[in-house]
Parts: C-alpha cells; sequence; structure tokens
C-alpha cells in the first residue's frame, strides 16, 4: 500500500500543474525601490489620482458601527498600496503591535503550510490525501485528494452548517463542543455526502484535516509543527506576532485559529499579492497563487478558490468578496469579518479585523468595496 | 374527585420530568458548547492578544451572557461555568495559545 502511494505521489508531482484555465489579471511586482516589509512596513501617502473623499467617507461608515463594550466594530484597517501602508487606523486601545484573531483566515495560513510542502516537493495537490481515517483502499474517501480538501469539494459532509442549528452545527461543534478535542480525527471520520470533487461546500473541518496533514508531514507534534511554521513562513515574511493555536490532540487549528497584528496579517496578504515570492525568495511554488485564486470546479460555486474567496458573481447561497469592487480581488475571510482582501489591479492589501456587533458582513463588504474603488486600477485594461 | 386529582398531578409530574428527561442531554451539549466557546475565546482574548477581561467580555454574543468565566493564573487559562450543566476550561501557553480542554 505504501508503494502504490509513494508512485501516487511520484506521478502527481511529476504531472503537478497549478495553473488555471481562466485568464486572471497579473500578480503585480514589488517595487524596486522599496525595500521589503520584513521588518518594518515602509509607509507613504496614498498615489496620485485616489478619490480622497471616498477614502474618508469609507473609512467613517467602517468605524461608525459601536459595539456592546464602547468600542468600534472595526477594530483595525489598515491599507498597503505599492508595498507600503498608505492608510492605517484603530479603534482604541488597539494598535500596531495588537493581535487579531483569524477565525476562518487561518484557511489561507493553512493554504500557504501546504504550498510550502507542495514546492519542497513532500505533499502533492492530485494525490490521494494521506488520512489515517482513509487508509484502505476500499474506503471511498480513499480517492480524495489535497486540491480537493484546499477547494472544498471533497463531498465529505462535515460542512460548517451540517446538523441543523448551532447546536447541532458541525463547525461550532467543531471548535467548541464535542469534536474540539481532536479536530482532525473527528472532521475525517464522516461518511460521504457527495461523490469527491462534484459539490462545492464550505467546511472548518475540512481545513483541519488539511492541518492535520500538515502538522502530521512537520513531525507530528505542535513543537515540530511550530518551527516548520515559523522557518518556512512566518520568518521569511516578518509574521513574527503570529499564534497558532492547536486542539488538545496537539492538532495546529488550522481552520480557525492563528493571532497575527494588523500588519502582519497585511504581510500574509502581500505574499499573495507578490505571487509567493518575497525579497527574492520563492516561499509558494510558482503558480500557487493563481490556483489559490481560480474558482474550485463545482457547479455551485463561483467565489471560492483554494481556501481563499474571490470576487465573483456568487452562486446561490454564496456571498460576493467585495460588492462593487473589482471582478479579480480575491480575500482570507474569517468570523465576524475578519478580511484580508488582495486587489491585484490597484496593487492593493487592505486589512478590516474586529466584530459584528452592531453592523453586519453585507454592510462592512460594501465599505471596503467603496474604499478599494477610491484607488485608482493600475493593471493595464482594467476598467473599474 | 380527590383521587382524580392525586392521579392527574402524579401524571403531570411524571410528564415533566420526562420532558426534562429528554431536553436534558440536548440542553447539557448546548451548555458544553456555550461554556468550550467562552472558555477558548476569553483564554485568548486575554492571554493570546493581551486584553483586559473587561474589554473581552462585551466580545462574547449575550446569548452566553449566563456562562461565568474565571480567569486562572496557575497554569494560565479561563474556566467556563453553566451552573449544574456544563464546565469547560482553556489552557494558555506562550507559543501554542489557548487550547480548550
Amino acid at each position: 500500500m505504501r508503494l502504490v502511494r509513494a508512485a501516487v505521489l511520484a506521478w502527481a508531482l511529476l504531472a503537478a500543474d497549478f495553473a488555471p484555465a481562466a485568464e486572471l489579471v497579473p500578480l503585480p511586482s514589488h517595487p524596486e525601490a522599496r525595500a521589503w516589509p520584513t521588518s518594518e512596513w515602509p509607509t507613504g501617502e496614498p498615489s496620485a489620482g485616489v478619490d480622497g473623499a471616498k477614502l474618508a467617507s469609507a473609512v467613517d461608515e467602517l468605524f461608525a458601527s459601536i459595539g456592546r463594550g464602547g468600542l468600534p466594530d472595526t477594530r483595525a484597517l489598515l491599507v498597503v498600496q505599492g508595498g507600503a501602508i498608505v492608510f492605517e487606523r484603530y479603534a482604541p486601545g488597539f494598535g500596531p503591535a495588537s493581535r487579531f484573531e483569524s477565525w476562518s483566515m487561518a484557511k489561507s495560513v493553512t493554504n500557504a503550510l501546504v504550498a510550502v510542502l507542495v514546492r519542497e516537493g513532500r505533499l502533492a495537490l492530485d494525490a490521494p490525501a494521506e488520512v489515517p481515517a482513509w487508509r484502505e483502499a476500499s474506503d471511498p474517501r480513499a480517492s480524495i485528494t489535497l486540491r480537493q480538501l484546499l477547494n472544498m469539494t471533497s463531498g465529505l459532509a462535515n460542512a460548517d452548517g451540517e446538523g441543523g442549528d448551532i447546536a447541532d452545527s458541525f463547525g461550532a461543534d467543531l471548535l467548541f463542543g464535542a469534536r474540539s478535542g481532536d479536530v482532525a480525527t473527528a472532521s475525517a471520520e464522516v461518511p460521504l455526502a457527495h461523490p469527491p470533487g462534484d459539490h462545492w461546500a464550505y467546511s472548518t473541518g475540512t481545513s483541519m484535516i488539511v492541518a492535520g496533514i500538515v502538522s502530521r508531514r512537520a513531525g507530528g507534534d505542535p513543537k515540530s509543527m511550530l518551527a516548520f511554521m515559523r522557518r518556512e513562513l512566518f520568518a521569511p515574511i516578518g509574521m513574527t506576532s503570529a499564534v497558532p493555536e492547536f486542539d488538545a490532540a496537539g492538532t495546529f487549528m488550522g481552520g480557525a485559529f492563528v493571532h497575527a497584528s494588523a500588519r502582519d496579517w497585511a504581510r500574509l496578504g502581500y505574499l499573495y499579492l507578490r505571487d509567493g515570492v518575497w525579497d527574492g525568495k520563492r516561499i509558494l511554488p510558482e503558480g500557487w497563487v493563481d490556483f489559490s485564486r481560480t474558482p474550485a470546479p463545482a457547479e455551485n460555486n463561483t467565489v471560492y478558490g483554494a481556501h481563499f474567496w474571490l470576487n465573483g458573481e456568487p452562486a446561490e447561497g454564496q456571498w460576493p468578496v467585495l460588492p462593487g469592487g473589482p471582478a479579480d480581488a480575491f480575500a482570507a475571510e474569517g468570523s465576524n469579518a475578519q478580511i484580508v482582501d488582495i486587489v491585484p489591479s490597484r496593487d492593493l492589501v487592505v486589512v478590516r479585523l474586529g466584530d459584528l456587533q452592531s453592523t453586519d458582513w453585507p454592510v462592512v463588504k460594501r465599505s471596503l468595496g467603496r474604499l478599494v474603488t477610491a484607488f485608482p486600477p493600475t493593471a493595464p485594461g482594467v476598467a473599474r | 374527585m380527590r383521587r382524580a386529582l392525586i392521579w392527574l398531578g402524579i401524571g403531570t409530574v411524571v410528564a415533566l420530568g420526562l420532558v426534562a428527561a429528554l431536553a436534558l442531554p440536548r440542553v447539557r451539549a448546548l451548555s458544553s458548547l456555550g461554556a468550550g466557546y467562552v472558555a477558548k475565546q476569553m483564554c485568548s482574548c486575554i492571554f493570546v492578544d493581551g486584553r483586559e477581561y473587561a474589554s473581552c467580555r462585551p466580545d462574547i454574543p449575550p446569548s452566553m451572557d449566563r456562562v461565568e468565566a474565571e480567569v486562572l493564573a496557575t497554569p494560565p487559562g479561563v474556566r467556563a461555568v453553566v451552573r449544574f450543566l456544563a464546565e469547560r476550561e482553556a489552557r494558555w501557553s506562550p507559543d501554542t495559545g489557548c487550547t480548550l480542554y
């Protein structure tokens, strides 16, 4: 069985092709004269052509809703244009050193960790995912690939809403309920609801399965995993405030829990804006960012790539990333509107962190759409 | 008449007991979920994000107002309790944040 798996992995590595079929807006390059933001973020003024009034009104909207504790729901807002911070504002009590919870933005961190292992040839997208519970060849889940897991098209019956209301919700139970002790195992030990590859369903459990695969590859315990994350991702891009959290079984909670400063969340976005290359060093394999920002192939999906959300026309039950914003935007998103928007056509990364106590997702997203469109397109041929 | 009232009373008590027995597992599960949420979120907010208890607590949804949270010193963490129904604990370590137990 091991020999077969090794052969399949070798074949998948040779055949590796992350490049999407659809044409994507090219990812802009880092300005040559500007230092990379590994230790410090350069700061600057928004470029000429920015609609200052529109930017100011979008910012006011975002900080207008006040929550139960008297704090604005938006706790941090940061805009990176052309490799420099051109806008940064925090709610009272928060600042550049404050850490913020990722919620599901952790899924995009997990995407980056998988990418590193794929670049190193230690994982293959199209090989069957290495999950202990699916080892038997007769198991219908044995054919599920890492690509399908990242695309949320595994077909597993572990979607976040699976089970009905909050008390029975698979996602809530996984993070805080009876399944929270061993999230990767609990997420994998479910039957198929659809044939693998056919149906899209958003699942924190699926990200936990992926995090489990990465954790085992990194050494199988929190110490090894933490060392891997720091060595291969956090340190190279200067994301030094990051604190990933683990379950009681020692698996990285890669579907939900990473804490980092707003500037560090911007660094993660900036890595993807620059095609996975940081200061001359390739962190993510070539073509990986394009794979991540291409819709997962499923009939019921238009706005989800590979652990990143896309700004397409949403299918039924899905949401756009940036209403009224550029079609090429893609984003890491988490509960209560934790958002890192990446906009290649405007050379932008926008970070919004906080809560949703007296506002909601559509309001925040509309404001962010207005904010982004206050900046002029930089990519040729992008109209809006 | 008196005997009928006694039987009616007994029947009512038995029916209420049955309903309570049937609902208890769900109430316990819900309470454990809420306690887990409060323990983990308060622990991370205080120990990982470095905020004060008073700043963190309003971030917990009002539906969990009945979940009591106690900050623990040794080992550092947060214990959350729904009286008579559920208790969960999250423990903090500097490198790996808060883990829910």
